[in-house]
């Protein structure tokens, strides 16, 4: 259980630390990314408001460009000559050329320059045209009328109907227009208003495009409807949009989309609006942007990065940071691994293996793989186990030696006693081999007696030898039980026919059982020795007697001799238990009677116990199982 | 009844003789199965004493070599032996013909004589 803490405590340990280095990881590149969409804000808003200033300029100088055209010399002397009705028709060619030849050379000058008309103050009819000049009549359009005031004009910008050759030579529709009208005063009055058309996509080079130096992304200039008015760069996707959602027309941003048009809608003037969240630009690509409305326009500058190329920095942070973590999740799991082989597993491997020797399986070899300690500490056990094992099974050689010594022993003893007891009868009998005198008989008799003595104690230790050596045979046959007392009875009847012991048989049951007559019989006549033993010389009394009960026939015998301590009782039927030992022995015999009796009764498949208390005699009980027959 | 005892105790042998003789019967001794043999050739027995822990020729090798010539079958052969030779090994040998009963040292003298007149007379 120590050990199961210790792995927990360990593993807790370097959780804990994995938990708080994520989470400093998390808190640094939280506050990094917020430092850097604070960074990327502050770029956008600089860009996009460098883009809306740049836009401001580059119309202020249109502005100016178109004033200083209707404020030239040339142009008003030939505007006015073109007016004047007492010319010839000649010096109005003439004037009429010199006018072209002026705006050709401005023409080419200013490359956002498309064309140009001159209209009449008063009703709007064109007095000259040039190149791609709007050819509506403008007399109603508010730039109009600002230069009739004497302001110079900013029209809407609108898609051509009319195609202009672009730089490259090609006819390109839908370019965004742009109108500027000034008036062109003379020293009698207005003369008329000079309406420059203006091609917005000129805005692009140099003006939008070049801003910055991400890569990604666009910058352009959209209407408060959203209309693109400058050149995108992917040309091919504004084509996808306008093809697949021809309601759009060139907006780039969706109408329908309400978040981003109000967003849109409350970019304040002068102060841009940023979105560092990605959004999806009418590419459908995730982007962060920035809007700026022009001064004094409704239009807007829109300036956007696509997020990836924005938040690089963030990915390589991101990856540095989940390579860490994994690192340290690997190097975790790896320490926690080692730990494992190296002291928690084998740990249990040692406790297992001393488990088994206790449980009593010394055959399964100890090994345990890990740190030197351990090692070592395997090879000690397995030294153990080896050197128990070797010692257990010594000690069962030398147990199955002395056996088989007891068996050669017992038998080379009675041999020799056969003529001891044989001579002993002989000379007891009358008339055999000669009269003996009564001192004589006496010696004999006690010679026998003991003789007798000495062949039951080898019996008894053959017998020990047979029932370890699980040799001990039985024959099982049916037998009346009462018969087997009455017998026993009359056995011992010479026996105690000396002593003043009383035998009493108290059986009342004939009962058949079918057993081992011979054995309960030597069972019996062991306990009966026993008691005679240890019954008092005057007065001892041993009752036997047999029983039937339940499924079992219970036998007993009863003495009233001194009784056995409790605490002795459980040593009884040990092999060689002697009450006493040693000099004060008063009883004789090896101790071997007893044991054998429970070996007996166990191999017939019953049960022997004693009942007795000190001062108050003896009871003891063996059960046979009585299978009826 | 003549009755032969072979048996490698020679008090054993002075105890059987006294018995037997004191019963009125004649007894011849063997100190090993060898001579045990020879005189079973020579005489006919009413019974013979057999103890089979000999050395040099056992008790045994007596039974096995009148097996052999096929003489075993006349006998009247008491294995009489102190050895813990079970019952199931002495029981083979009571199967044969010629081997009667087996009786246990130390044994009661009157039982004895009694086993041994029994068989004698059968």
């Amino acid at each position: 259980m120590i050990l199961k803490h210790a792995t927990q405590l360990l593993i807790l340990f370097l959780m804990i630390s994995l938990i708080s280095v994520a989470i400093i990881s998390a808190i640094f590149y939280v506050s990094e990314i917020n430092s850097q969409r604070e960074q990327l804000s502050i770029i956008l808003e600089s860009i996009s408001q460098i883009g809306s200033d740049n836009i401001s300029k580059w119309l202020d100088e249109r502005k100016i460009n178109v004033q200083n055209l209707a404020e030239s010399r040339l142009f008003i002397t030939s505007v006015k000559d073109l007016g004047n009705p007492e010319l010839s028709s000649q010096e109005i060619f003439q004037s009429r050329l010199e006018l072209e030849r002026f705006t050709t050379y401005a023409y080419n000058s200013w490359y956002w320059l498309e064309g140009l008309k001159i209209s009449d103050p008063n009703n709007g009819e064109m007095i000259f045209e040039f190149r791609d000049a709007p050819t509506a009549n403008l007399r109603e359009q508010q730039h109009f009328i600002n230069a009739l005031n004497g302001n110079i004009g900013l029209g809407e910008i609108y898609s051509s109907e009319e195609p202009i050759i672009n730089e490259y030579g090609e006819y390109e529709k839908d370019v965004p227009t742009l109108l500027i009208s000034a008036p062109i005063y003379s020293d009698v009055g207005l003369e008329g208003v000079l309406t420059v058309r203006v091609n917005v996509f000129k805005i692009d080079t140099g003006v939008i495009k070049y801003v910055t130096d991400f890569h990604s992304g666009d910058a352009f200039i959209v209407n408060s409807d959203g209309l693109l008015l400058s050149r995108s760069a992917f040309p091919q996707d504004i084509v996808n949009i306008v093809e697949r959602r021809p309601e759009l027309e060139l907006r780039v941003f969706d109408p329908k989309n309400q978040e981003l048009t109000k967003l849109f809608q409350s970019a304040d003037k002068n102060k841009p609006i940023t979105i560092v969240d990605g959004y999806n630009d009418y590419r459908g690509i995730q982007v962060i942007g920035s809007i700026n409305q022009i001064q004094d326009t409704d239009w807007f500058f829109i300036f956007e990065i696509d997020e990836a190329e924005a938040y690089q920095e963030f990915v390589v942070l991101q990856i540095l940071v989940g390579y860490t973590l994994s690192i340290l999740a690997i190097v975790v799991f790896g320490i926690s691994l080692h730990f494992s082989k190296t002291f928690a597993r084998p740990i249990i491997d040692l406790k297992e293996g001393a488990e088994e020797i206790s449980s009593g399986n010394l055959d399964s070899p100890i090994k345990a793989k890990g740190s030197y300690e351990i090692v070592k500490l395997s090879e000690s056990m397995e030294q153990m186990r080896k050197t128990i094992k070797k010692q257990l099974e010594e000690l069962k050689e030398i147990d199955i030696a002395k056996t088989k010594f007891l068996g050669m022993i017992s038998h080379e003893f009675r041999n020799p006693l056969f003529p001891i007891i044989g001579f002993s009868e002989t000379l007891l009998t009358p008339k055999l081999i000669g009269e003996l005198n009564s001192k004589q008989l006496d010696a004999l008799k006690t010679i026998l007696r003991n003789a007798k003595r000495l062949h039951s104690m080898i019996n008894e230790l053959l017998d020990v030898q047979k029932l370890e050596l699980d040799v001990l045979e039985f024959h099982y046959g049916k037998f009346k039980v009462d018969e087997l007392m009455s017998q026993i009875c009359k056995k011992f009847e010479s026996k105690i026919i000396e002593t003043k012991i009383q035998l009493v048989n108290t059986t009342r049951e004939s009962i058949v059982i079918r057993s081992d007559e011979l054995r309960i019989k030597q069972v019996l006549s062991h306990l009966i020795d026993n008691a005679i033993d240890f019954v008092p010389k005057e007065n001892g009394k041993i009752e036997i007697c047999v029983q039937e009960a339940d499924d079992f026939v219970s036998f007993f015998v009863k003495d009233n001799g001194v009784g056995i301590l409790k605490e002795k009782q459980e040593n009884l039927f040990k092999k060689f238990y002697q009450v006493s030992q040693g000099h004060t022995r008063k009883h004789g015999g090896v101790g071997l009677s007893i044991s054998i009796c429970k070996g007996i009764i166990t191999k017939l498949g019953g049960k022997i116990w004693v009942e007795s208390e000190l001062g108050k005699g003896t009871t003891f009980n063996f059960n046979i199982s009585n299978i009826r027959e | 009844m003549n009755i032969l005892g072979i048996d490698d105790n020679e008090d054993i042998l002075k105890l059987l003789k006294t018995v037997l003789t004191s019963k009125g019967h004649d007894f011849t001794q063997a100190l090993n199965g060898k001579d045990g043999m020879k005189l079973i050739e020579e005489q006919n027995f009413d019974a013979i004493l057999l103890d089979l822990a000999m050395p040099e020729f056992s008790g045994l090798d007596v039974i096995e070599s009148l097996k052999t010539n096929n003489k075993l079958k006349e006998q009247k052969i008491i294995i009489f032996t102190a050895s813990s030779a079970t019952n199931t090994e002495i029981d083979k040998l009571l199967k044969y013909d010629g081997v009667k009963i087996c009786i246990r040292k130390p044994v009661d003298i009157k039982i004895l004589i009694n086993k041994v007149e029994e068989v004698a007379k059968s």
